[in-house]
């Protein structure tokens, strides 16, 4: 029990953050509560921190875990992301509100503010997202995977006051809860099959199920429907509709949050439940599944990319985009672990620093108050805006996977580890879909930089906070700077240990 | 201009791998031979006229390598090269001393002028050379590719050297044609409606047209071409060791020579041979076997010589009496028609090569532009985004429509999944 | 560290140009690339593998063990021609940009400057990830290039060029990282990207089959970017739109590092496949070949002429790396070589011409012998050095090539599986690009003045050509007739290089071939020499 709740620190030390933030989110002075961003960031850094020495080789080994190396890089990862994810928000929550309190044209009224409660909610996804990774039984898992999600359906209805967002909460919860009671009878399914929830024990009744040539179809189904269900949080076909509205829907910031957290979370279920029943002893997915996979593998990146292809709207063209990312990583899980799962680790790092930098351009700008909402508003942004419009290009670039920026290097890493597994066509599909992808990420590269500047494009300023700004051009350069030490990266990254 | 036969000379070990490919380049070089002269003919145009019979001159030497004598070729590219050097500098002169006039009915005696005597007399020399007439070098350079046309095996080479010999019957004729009408006969000459700037406009229109003759420096240019022409000869009377000592590039020719006479397809005993033109094929390439062709080609020179003075030195009349003659006969006016037009050469390439491919051009812009990048690229690229606009009724912003269509697809992906499992396995794997 | 360093001055210089005031943009860069051109230069000196088939300059650096990506650099004599190529031919477009880009000169030189560092990695890497990368990433600065100062369409011509070239290269990329694994399986599971080493897998361990499939995966890539018909309608757009300088790297390098990829991977990697589907690829080269000839006869564009008669040139090129022989091979990297410079020139010329006129329609063009008589002596000179003109240097690579098709039939001194008749129908190529090349010069240079055609009093610029420009096409000049009376310069330099790449197709043709008859032999050495 006690090594147990060593694993635990990492998550307790961002439960304690939830406390903090909770408290000094309601407090009347402003310059108290304008710390609350910065102690949400002292807490994940703790537990980035702490994670090296918790997650360390010799304890892991002993951890009774499936994936024992998946809790280090996991948690690592995260925080990462996290940091920038959260460094885009400053300024961007409450700010009418905020702002208002700061001129004296407003008091402070604890029941409007939602500072607090946003990185309140920002910290239990995480530690429900550093939870997934390691789970050890089923019911772990799911609530897990609920502590990632459920904070998200709250901070998309309070982003902001639009009826959008509420729209989109509602869509979201509604679809997720379904979602998840999909992948909850899959969950009990499996333990139908098996007879037990401890993943473990569970990978050892499969694997002698598998030995002894019969594989039931109940494990089969609950699996595949596990699976299917999970596939909400990566937004993969066909659990990927919900995710424009949503995206577009939320205010930006937390576009950027839903565009990384959830998915993170339900990568690593899928490599945590799919390891139960293959790659043991060497003989790989059952064939189903497999074809399961590869078939929504396939969907995902496609209907994702060509989806973006139609969209006006910067948010939904991001969202889209983020759909045909799972597809690429689903072709890590499918190449299995080792060169596999360590490349969907790379990949969900870099994608991560990817997808936050576009949108941290994106959370430094506004028109007339609000967000940007087309794409055509990006047009000729270098022209009052050229960082903003550099970064935007480049990190547009890095999410094509132009080399030599770092997306590039990710997309490497799945390729030769969907080629090592053998699936050349599923790799092929992915390099049409990458030039595909090219299309609509040319428009984010081409309009900052390129296009004449039109009537509301003229509009576009920058919001008073420079953080958001900060973190997209730090995140542009590690974009261009990091492939340097990608060895390292690598090294971080890697599992398998 | 002769680029192109040293281009082939060149490349001749290629072409000797392809043996049929030499029997086209000199059938193509024999008949471009006939035809260019007969087209030299019945110009009026002096300049044209050389010109053609350059176009004549390179079919020969086109004939020669296709024949394979190297040597025969190369040795003609080289003595051609003086004496049409000469005669186009006499045909420049005397088209800038008459004030753009060229044409050979219009000029006449210009060796009794004053001031175009050297002129006149390096252009007998040139057109002396031309002709093949006996011992100047185009004597030796172009028996020595008459004779191989006869040594040589290959289909209708007999023919082909007949009509060779025939063709160098011609050449004799147009070239002292020329000649005849230009420089003999009698001192008449029209100008032409080029204006110099130091003519006066008057003179040239009042009929008191004074041709300025060519200065000292041209005449000197002159006569050293003219005795280079005829010097040419010489090397055709040194050994094999001494052509080495003319230049690197005759003695690579020889060489070129001499491999090929190792060939298969190359007659070790040439067996056919016609009114005792004697083929055998010495060690030392054209000496021997060539004294039949001597003379020969010294006949049909000095007939073609002889028919040229004859209709237009002394009875020039004749000469239009026989056009006219030929014309008034239904079955002979395409002659001299067919002759005076060029042989429609360049009707013939306009409708039939550069018209079609002209058109053939337009065709390919059009399918390069509509078909390949219109269609096939453009088409392909459009693809993502009709894909993309099948599948946008689902994205239509609705939550009940949401639920149904992923419920819905998890239940197609797992029947597509049994299918794909159906597919590889046959079932099996359940 | 030679190889290093001629990557990462341009690249040093891309940035400095980019922080620094935009007034110092053109200096900084025409100095960066004499600089870097100097390096070469001197480079070139100390190299000792000219006229051998070694490497020099190499250097690695270890990077991701895991994955076995080692950064290898290093020159062999080929390389560094082309290297010689890119670096010659960069000081010459920054110096002939002086005038046309006005707008955005920090961002302009930047990226020709992020060019050349590109260029010069492709040609110097031995690693093929990162050969893959630089590889790539020419692209982007080529499609800023032709999007921010192209001309009027220059928006769907720089998406067209990077997403048509972008599609091709990752079909290739999966072919090479297939090859890699293939590569690691065979020698225990370690990764390696090492050039040498996969090709000597590829070419001795894979099967024909599996050779068809990898040839047909880098001809996509290498031949969208030679451009080989039929994916060649990415180039005409881009050339046309391209601003000069651009239209001139385009023509002078790019298109070169789809042969060079050529020669560098197809023919060592898959022997037998090639030696297989050889005449297929020489059929669709002499397609290139006519086609785009004819079509050039029919463009009233002179740029977009020009654009065409490149996919017309490098027809030739590929037909003789297919040869399979080292005349051929020899002749395609010389042709690389002399096409550049020639090409380059005309597209500067055409340039020139526009700043003064702003029309490149034929029709509303005549006359410019007497108005510009520099500028069309220029202009004759490299038309007839791109006609292949004896004493220029198109010539004798033109030929090479043909008679390396020639001779490459079953039977013969350097066998292959073509034959005459490849050379003889490649051959009218050359026919009608002397016709459609002299028809523009014709009409263009010669003929009447027209009425519409107004220098412009504005661009600065006097009627004819200036010092400056005057300056750029020296040296091309110089290097057309150097190259035109010494083509040994490259063709011995290369030849042992070429030689060792060729080794195993004489090892292949010697079970198709009886024998060879040494008369043949004679004859060649005598008539060649």
């Amino acid at each position: 029990m006690i090594d147990k709740l060593w694993f635990l620190v990492p998550e307790l030390i961002l439960f304690g953050g939830v406390v903090v933030v909770a408290i000094l989110g309601l407090v009347q002075s402003n310059r108290l509560r304008g710390w609350v961003p910065w102690t949400t960031a002292l807490f994940i850094l703790a537990a980035g921190a702490a994670s090296p020495f918790i997650y360390c080789d010799e304890a892991m080994g002993s951890s009774g875990l499936l994936l024992p190396g998946l809790a280090g890089p996991a948690c690592l990862i995260a925080c990462i992301v996290a940091i920038g994810l959260l460094l885009l928000s400053i300024g961007r929550v409450d700010r009418g509100y905020e702002t208002a309190i700061a001129q004296g044209r407003a008091t402070f009224d604890p029941i409007r503010a939602t500072g607090g409660e946003y990185h309140v909610f920002f910290l239990l996804s995480l530690a429900g997202l550093l939870l997934v990774s390691i789970a050890d039984d089923l019911i772990w898992l799911f609530l897990a995977l609920e502590l990632a999600s459920l904070p998200t359906y709250v901070m998309v209805a309070m982003s902001r006051g639009s009826i959008r967002a509420q729209e989109a909460a509602m869509k979201y919860f509604f679809l997720g809860a379904m979602s998840a009671a999909l992948f909850l009878y899959g969950f009990a399914l499996l333990y139908g099959a098996t007879g037990t929830l401890v993943l473990t024990e569970m990978q050892a009744a499969f694997a002698d199920q598998i030995a002894r040539g019969e594989l039931g179809m109940l494990g089969i189904v609950g699996m595949l429907l596990a699976l299917l269900g999970i596939g909400f949080k990566l937004a993969a076909v066909p659990m990927h509709l919900y995710a424009a509205d949503v995206y577009e829907g939320a205010a930006v910031h937390v576009t950027a949050f839903l565009g990384f957290i959830p998915k993170a979370a339900g990568v690593m279920a899928f490599m945590i439940l799919l390891s139960t029943m293959g790659w043991a002893e060497g003989v790989g997915l059952p064939a189903p599944i497999l074809i399961m996979l590869w078939v929504v593998s396939v969907l995902t990146m496609t209907l994702g990319n060509i989806a973006a292809l139609l969209q006006k709207s910067v948010k939904r063209m991001l969202a889209c985009s983020s759909i045909a990312h799972s597809g690429y990583l689903l072709i890590g899980i499918i190449a299995g672990p080792g060169a596999g799962f360590n490349a969907v680790m790379l990949y969900l790092l870099i994608y991560g620093i990817g997808n936050t930098a576009s949108f941290a351009v994106l959370s430094s700008l506004q028109r007339g108050g609000v967000e940007l909402e087309s794409v055509e508003d990006l047009a000729g942004l270098r022209h009052k805006h050229p960082w903003s419009a550099t970064a935007m290009a480049i990190s547009a670039g890095s999410l094509l996977g132009f080399p030599p920026l770092l997306g590039f290097w990710g997309k490497l890493a799945l390729f030769i580890a969907g080629i090592a597994s053998g699936r050349l066509v599923l790799v092929l599909v992915a390099a049409i879909n990458s030039a595909i992808s090219a299309w609509y990420y040319l428009r984010l590269v081409g309009l900052p930089l390129m296009a004449d500047r039109n009537e509301r494009s003229d509009a576009v300023e920058r919001i008073d906070s420079p953080w958001p700004r900060l973190t997209a051009l730090v995140l542009a350069a590690m974009l261009i700077m990091l492939p340097i030490i990608l060895g390292l990266l690598y090294a971080v990254t890697d599992i398998s240990s | 201009v002769t680029a192109g036969v040293y281009l082939v000379a060149r490349m001749y070990p290629f072409f000797l791998l392809a043996p049929e490919s030499l029997h086209v380049v000199a059938w193509v070089g024999g008949l471009t031979a006939l035809l260019a002269a007969t087209i030299g003919m019945a110009q009026y145009d002096i300049k044209r006229i050389f010109a053609y019979s350059t176009v004549s001159q390179l079919g020969f030497m086109f004939l020669g390598l296709g024949v394979l004598t190297t040597y025969g070729a190369a040795y003609h590219v080289f003595t051609h090269a003086f004496f049409k050097a000469v005669l186009f500098l006499t045909c420049g002169a005397i088209m800038h001393g008459f004030a753009g006039q060229l044409d050979l009915r219009k000029i006449s005696g210009l060796r009794r002028m004053k001031g175009w005597r050297i002129v006149s007399w390096t252009m007998f020399i040139g057109c002396l050379c031309l002709a093949g007439f006996p011992f100047t070098s185009g004597y030796f350079s172009k028996d020595a590719i008459l004779a191989e046309a006869f040594v040589s095996q290959g289909p209708g080479f007999q023919v082909l050297g007949w009509m060779a010999i025939f063709t160098a019957f011609l050449t004799a004729y147009y070239t002292f044609r020329v000649w005849c009408r230009v420089c003999a006969g009698e001192v008449r000459c029209e100008p032409g409606d080029e204006h110099h700037g130091d003519d006066h406009g008057g003179d040239a229109h009042g009929g008191s047209f004074h041709p300025h003759a060519p200065g000292f420096a041209i005449n000197i240019v002159l006569l050293l071409i003219a005795a280079g022409a005829l010097l040419a000869a010489v090397p055709y009377f040194m050994g094999n060791e001494a052509e080495h000592v003319t230049g690197g590039w005759i003695a690579d020719m020889v060489n070129d020579s001499t491999a090929a006479s190792g060939l298969p397809g190359h007659p070790e005993h040439p067996g056919s041979v016609v009114e005792g033109v004697e083929a055998h094929h010495g060690s030392i390439l054209g000496m021997d076997p060539h004294v039949a062709m001597y003379s020969i080609s010294a006949c049909v020179g000095g007939l073609g010589l002889l028919l040229a003075f004859w209709l237009h030195l002394w009875r020039r009349q004749d000469a239009d009496r026989l056009r006219n003659w030929l014309l008034s006969r239904f079955w002979t006016r395409w002659i001299p028609v067919a002759m005076e037009n060029k042989w429609y050469v360049d009707e013939f390439y306009h409708a039939f090569i550069r018209a079609p491919l002209w058109l053939l051009g337009h065709i390919f812009h059009a399918f390069d532009r509509y078909i390949i990048d219109g269609l096939l690229v453009d088409g392909t690229a459009r693809v993502p985004r009709l894909l993309a606009r099948c599948f946008r009724p689902l994205h239509n912003g609705m939550l009940q429509s949401y639920a149904v269509t992923m419920a819905g697809g998890a239940v197609l992906i797992a029947l597509l999944m049994l299918l794909m499992l159906q597919f590889f396995t046959g079932g099996t794997a359940t | 560290m030679i190889s290093w360093l001629l990557i990462l001055l341009p690249l040093l210089g891309s940035i400095v140009i980019i922080v620094s005031p935009g007034r110092l943009a053109r200096q900084l860069a025409l100095v960066t690339s004499l600089v870097v051109f100097g390096v070469s230069v001197a480079a070139a000196v100390v190299f000792d593998g000219w006229g051998r088939g070694t490497w020099d300059f190499s250097s690695s650096i270890e990077w991701v063990k895991e994955w076995g990506l080692v950064l290898q650099v290093g020159a062999d004599s080929v390389s560094l021609i082309l290297v010689l190529l890119t670096t010659f031919l960069m000081p010459l477009a920054i110096l002939g940009s002086f005038n046309a880009i006005q707008t955005r000169r920090r961002e302009y030189y930047g990226w020709l400057l992020g060019l050349q560092a590109a260029m010069t990695g492709v040609f110097l890497a031995r690693d093929l990830v990162l050969f893959y990368v630089c590889f790539e990433f020419t692209l982007v600065p080529m499609f800023f290039i032709i999007a921010i100062w192209g001309s009027k369409n220059r928006a769907r011509a720089s998406v067209k060029f990077l997403i048509y070239t972008f599609t091709g290269s990752l079909i290739t990329l999966a072919a090479f990282l297939t090859l890699a694994w293939s590569h690691a399986q065979a020698n225990g599971g370690q990764w390696s990207f090492e050039i040498a080493a996969l090709s000597h897998h590829a070419a001795s361990a894979l099967s024909l089959n599996e050779q068809a499939w990898l040839l047909l995966a880098l001809m996509i890539g290498f031949g969208v970017k030679v451009p080989l018909f039929p994916v060649h309608t990415w180039l005409p757009l881009a050339h046309t739109e391209a601003p000069t300088a651009g239209s001139v790297i385009l023509a002078g390098v790019l298109l070169k590092l789809g042969t060079y990829g050529l020669y560098r991977f197809v023919l060592p990697m898959c022997p037998e496949a090639v030696v297989e589907w050889a005449p297929f690829v020489a059929v669709l080269s002499i397609i290139g070949i006519l086609y785009a000839a004819l079509i050039c006869w029919v463009q009233t564009d002179v740029k977009k002429l020009i654009a065409y008669s490149s996919v017309s040139h490098l027809g030739f090129c590929v037909l003789g790396l297919f040869a399979l022989n080292p005349m051929g091979v020899e002749g395609s990297i010389l042709y690389m070589i002399n096409h550049g410079l020639s090409t380059g020139a005309l597209f500067f010329l055409i340039g020139m011409m526009y700043e003064r006129y702003h029309t490149r329609e034929m029709g509303e063009l005549g006359g410019l012998a007497r108005t510009m008589p520099i500028w069309a002596t220029f202009m004759v000179f490299f038309v007839l050095a791109s006609v292949g003109l004896p004493g220029l240097n198109g010539f004798v690579s033109e030929f090479l090539c043909l008679i390396a098709a020639f001779t490459a039939g079953e039977t013969g001194a350097y066998p292959g599986v073509l034959g005459p008749w490849y050379a003889a129908i490649a051959a009218l190529g050359m026919v009608l690009a002397a016709m459609y090349l002299l028809i523009m010069v014709g009409k263009v240079v010669f003929g009447p003045t027209r009425a519409s055609m107004k220098h412009d009093e504005h661009s600065g610029l006097p009627v004819d050509l200036t010092v400056r420009e005057i300056t750029v096409l020296v040296p091309l000049a110089i290097g057309c007739v150097v190259l035109g009376i010494q083509p040994d310069l490259v063709i011995d330099n290369t030849a042992t290089a070429v030689a060792d790449t060729l080794a195993v197709y004489q090892d292949l043709f010697e079970d198709r071939v009886a024998g060879t008859a040494a008369f043949v032999e004679s004859a060649f050495q005598g008539g060649a020499r």
